[in-house]
């Protein structure tokens, strides 16, 4: 992966709130996490297209959990971030946190 | 709890890809589901589910598809991988790629928008006009007979040739003679019509029509019940409990569709009955009727020539032709004429197809040929969509050469195709059913009304899997070329051409396009043509004055039966008072009685000496129509008198008068020489012409009148008479005198019935139901070819813009104006026109003798007709060709850059 091609906002959230949920990292809960925290609706054709995008390039995996007596049936996966993942979301971070630097006080005023 | 709809889980399982993820994400909306169905109400969670699922399916379908994906699954595409080795699938990945495939058609048919919804209006209109004249001819021809075999169902009819009568009923006598000594039908019934007054506590009284029947009426027609029973041999004895059939409307709106109604007691024309069946939904016997009676009398014992008169019917045995039982029918009749003189002297039996009285054969043969026509225009639906896939094709190459050098199977290119036009043409056979929905109401609105059982006709299940089978016939016809096309594909070929595809103005030149376009131009062009000579006449046939006045007349059939009437003075006796009573009614202003009324069936000629006319000895002898009048019919018809009197009361056998037409005044006398003149006949004895009447198209309003000799009815007393009544106010509705005429018989002769009741001007629209029929259908044709051609037309002129855009572009960076574009454009526009309009003259101009004969004071040369025709095409052909001109007008040499 080239080093400059960055993580998008909405693929950041994705994985950040796969993190936050830990064993928890179910379908519906990823999703929710991203709707309470980024407090915006997040439709579920864009949540799911961007978890395959980022399995296919290798930031997250999934295991399948078997339900039973729920859901009908159907099985649920639990999401982790990989070690590339991780590493993609360090390198946004610090891109960023670089980027902000200094900036604290020139953006308060505007607010 | 609350099921979620299983068509929307249907519906998203379809779009998800079939693996742990899609199990997984379809679990997920469930889980919400779930979670939500305590708290929120039912419509929201349903529409809630449906929303999520149709968004989320969507989604998938359009952007998730055919992306090659390595997932947990592990399963790679074999196009994006020459590698991999394509082995034998099994069944589970041959069904995984069956549905790729078909989503893979969905997704195309969202990346091309204006191509996808070209061709789904192209199929659309054609598997809508496919669907309606077929909905028309299976309403009307394939299904309106609700019985068995109907092509063997016949009648037996009596004729009576020295009086004129045709089309008679038989006495019971009669009918049990035919039923023990024919051996052409495998059984034979009879019935008549009548009016069945039904009361009881279901609601108030009620008059339905009906028939009274032979114990085996309804059985032989082969029909189950819809609940019930039919009648039994024996309940039309005397002796028997009194039942009753009812038919499924009856039954739906008096009974609210109550399976209980079975056993239930009601009365019918004030005598107890009980309800022992209930017929299937559209049945209805012998024309209209929806309630059946046995008539309980002793059938065996009933004397010769008395009580009520029926119409045999039954099937023809499978083996017989209708000639043979015609020869038999008419030998039997002809030993009753000589065993029972008194009666049946002079009756003779014709044997008539129920099929060809319900609908005459050339009704159902226009309807054939409309019904092959729509199919021709289909075709051409499918060629245009084919053509228009068939560029997009072209423009794939590229694409099609890529994959098929990485390896795709051949299979999957050709079923891609293949699926997507099953897409198209599901979703044109969706909007065709609307189509022809819209047609048909349409059609029951402004169509002609007396069209045979037009009510029957409508979309339903037959219908409905016709149009599937189109979806099939559609996909292959518009597919296979197209998906043929993706086989041939050589990808190095494709590859080396890469970058240098498009030569200038390419696009707006394919022959095989251009033709299939001038083909339709001209279709189009033939069929405005014929359907404006259609109309044309059909408003001259409307305009023409029939001889008579028909708005405001009431007529009906009255057939004196049985033995009380076999002197003709009981005829003349009880005709004079059916005319007295009616006449005296306070809103008729004039009534009369004919053997032949104008524009129905029947007709009688014989052959005349004229005064002063021919050699001496009467060798030469003019043949006219001969018609028994009774007095106050001409008035009551409107016809009216050129010269001397009407028939008064006191004309009848002596001295003989007679009044002649105008067609023969004029031939051989002059309208003002005729009175007083003689006229004789060997039969009828001399006659003295007391006047002239104008004369009356007869036999239709496209014939020509013929001579016709009027004599009163008391010197020529046929049994039965065709009753017409004007109204004295001319505004009010003359069907509304039926009452007052069925009472006014029943009172005279409880026995005889009120049959073929129908205003004049019914009788009118019915003479014009095939000329009408044909005008519309034509006219529908006409429109669709001339939108298919339009659409046809823009599709090849909007693609070849758009995909000339770089050439376009570049004759614009060397000076080309808007002017020259518009030219461009609108000149190979004009092209296609020109030649098709020259294509569609030709063909009218061959093909006018075809339709002459069904035209009426129009000439097939017609300059009118042919002008506008070919204004209207080459407006609607310029509208069509404009859009996609100033498109080309507007590109910019930038834009050619940016296309590629």
């Amino acid at each position: 992966m080239a080093p400059n091609n960055f993580l998008g906002e909405f693929e950041q959230m994705v994985l950040l709130a796969i993190l936050q949920k830990g064993d928890k990292a179910y379908g519906v809960e990823v999703r929710r996490e991203i709707e309470e925290c980024a407090d915006r609706r997040v439709t579920r054709g864009a949540f799911y297209t961007t978890l395959d995008r980022l399995e296919a390039k290798g930031y997250l995996r999934w295991t399948e959990r078997p339900v039973e007596g729920w859901r009908g049936g159907l099985p649920q996966r639990h999401f982790e971030v990989t070690a590339a993942g991780r590493e993609k979301l360090e390198q946004s971070r610090s891109a960023l946190q670089r980027l902000w630097r200094g900036l604290d006080e020139q953006m308060r005023p505007s607010r | 709890m609350i099921r979620p709809p299983r068509l929307a889980t249907t519906l998203l399982r379809f779009a998800l890809p079939n693996d742990t993820r899609g199990r997984s994400i379809a679990g997920d909306l469930l889980q919400e589901y779930e979670e939500k169905a305590d708290s929120a109400s039912r419509v929201y969670l349903w529409l809630w589910y449906w929303g999520q699922s149709l968004a989320l399916g969507a989604r998938y379908l359009v952007f998730r598809c055919r992306e090659p994906r390595a997932g947990n699954d592990g399963r790679r595409s074999a196009s994006t991988d020459p590698t991999i080795v394509v082995c034998p699938l099994t069944r589970e990945e041959a069904m995984e790629n069956f549905w790729t495939d078909l989503r893979y058609g969905v997704r195309m048919l969202f990346r091309t928008p204006t191509l996808s919804l070209v061709s789904i209006l192209t199929i659309g209109l054609g598997i809508g006009l496919v669907t309606f004249s077929f909905s028309v001819v299976y309403g009307s021809v394939l299904r309106p007979m609700p019985v068995q075999d109907p092509e063997r169902l016949v009648v037996i009819e009596g004729v009576e040739p020295a009086t004129g009568d045709w089309g008679m009923y038989w006495p019971m006598a009669d009918y049990v003679e035919f039923r023990d000594q024919t051996t052409v039908f495998e059984s034979l019934a009879a019935g008549y019509t009548g009016t069945i007054n039904i009361t009881g506590e279901d609601g108030p009284p009620e008059r339905f029509d009906g028939a009274f029947l032979t114990a085996n009426g309804l059985e032989i027609l082969g029909v189950p019940p819809h609940l019930g029973r039919t009648f039994q041999p024996g309940e039309d004895r005397p002796e028997a409990e009194g039942t009753l059939v009812i038919g499924y409307d009856v039954w739906r709106n008096r009974f609210g569709g109550d399976a209980s109604v079975i056993g239930r007691r009601v009365r019918a024309n004030g005598e107890g009955m009980t309800i022992i069946g209930v017929m299937p939904p559209g049945f209805r016997f012998p024309f209209d009727q929806e309630v059946w009676l046995p008539y309980r009398a002793d059938w065996q014992g009933v004397p010769r020539g008395q009580g009520n008169v029926f119409q045999p019917y039954g099937h023809l045995r499978e083996d017989v032709t209708i000639e043979a039982a015609r020869e038999e029918v008419e030998m039997i009749a002809g030993r009753l004429a000589e065993e029972f003189p008194g009666t049946n002297e002079g009756i003779t039996a014709d044997v008539e197809r129920f099929q060809e009285i319900h609908m005459p054969a050339e009704i159902t043969a226009v309807l054939w040929l409309m019904l092959g026509a729509t199919f021709g225009v289909m075709l051409i639906a499918c060629a245009n969509v084919a053509n228009l896939l068939l560029t997009r094709a072209a423009a794939r190459e590229h694409e099609l050469g890529v994959r098929i050098a990485q390896g795709a199977p051949a299979s999957t290119l050709v079923l891609e195709t293949l699926a997507r036009c099953a897409w198209l043409s599901l979703l044109g056979a969706t909007a065709g059913l609307l189509v022809a929905w819209l047609a048909l109401g349409a059609l029951a609105r402004l169509g002609p009304t007396d069209l045979p059982r037009l009510d029957q006709v409508r979309v339903d299940g037959g219908v409905f899997l016709f149009a599937l089978g189109l979806v099939i016939l559609v996909t292959v016809a518009a597919g296979l070329a197209p998906a043929l096309r993706a086989l041939r594909v050589d990808p190095a070929q494709v590859l080396m051409r890469a970058g240098s595809r498009s030569r200038s103005g390419s696009a707006f030149r394919r022959p095989g396009a251009q033709l299939l376009l001038v083909a339709q131009v001209a279709l189009s062009l033939v069929l405005l043509v014929a359907s404006g000579l259609l109309l044309r006449s059909l408003l001259h046939l409307r305009a023409t004055d029939p001889g008579f006045e028909p708005a405001g007349a009431f007529s009906f059939r009255v057939s004196l039966a049985g033995d009380r009437y076999r002197e003709p003075t009981a005829r003349v006796e009880l005709f004079r008072l059916l005319w007295e009573r009616l006449r005296a009614l306070p809103e008729v202003a004039a009534g009369g009685g004919t053997t032949l009324l104008p524009l129905t069936r029947g007709y009688a000629w014989t052959d005349f000496v004229l005064e002063g006319q021919g050699a001496p000895d009467g060798r030469d002898r003019v043949v006219a129509d001969v018609s028994t009048v009774s007095e106050g019919y001409f008035s009551a018809m409107g016809i009216p008198l050129l010269a001397g009197r009407r028939f008064s009361a006191a004309d009848g056998l002596e001295p003989l008068s007679v009044i002649v037409d105008r067609t023969l005044a004029e031939r051989h006398w002059g309208v003002d020489e005729a009175v007083g003149r003689w006229i004789d006949n060997d039969l009828i004895g001399r006659a003295t012409v007391v006047g002239v009447v104008d004369s009356v198209l007869h036999y239709g309003l496209d014939a020509e009148p013929r001579m016709t000799v009027f004599y009163p009815y008391p010197a020529r007393a046929a049994r039965s008479l065709y009753g017409v009544l004007r109204t004295a106010d001319g505004d009010s509705d003359p069907a509304a005198l039926r009452d007052a005429v069925v009472a006014a018989v029943r009172e005279l002769d409880p026995e005889l019935a009120v049959h073929d009741t129908r205003t004049l001007r019914q009788r009118v629209g019915a003479s014009l139901a095939r000329q009408r029929l044909l005008t519309w259908l034509l006219a529908a044709f006409a429109v669709v070819a001339l939108t298919l051609a339009t659409i046809g037309l823009y599709g090849l002129l909007a693609y070849a813009v758009g995909t000339e855009t770089r050439s376009i572009g570049i004759r614009r960076t060397f000076g080309a104006q808007e002017r020259d574009l518009y030219r461009l454009v609108l000149g190979a526009a004009g092209r296609i026109v020109l030649w098709g309009l020259a294509l569609g003259l030709a063909v009218t101009f061959l093909a006018g003798r075809a339709i002459a004969g069904l035209l009426f004071r129009v000439e097939t040369g017609d300059l009118v007709t042919h002008v506008g025709a070919l204004l209207l095409l080459a407006s609607v052909a310029a509208i069509a060709a404009l859009a996609p001109a100033r498109r080309a007008a507007r590109i910019e040499p930038l834009d050619a850059l940016r296309s590629e």
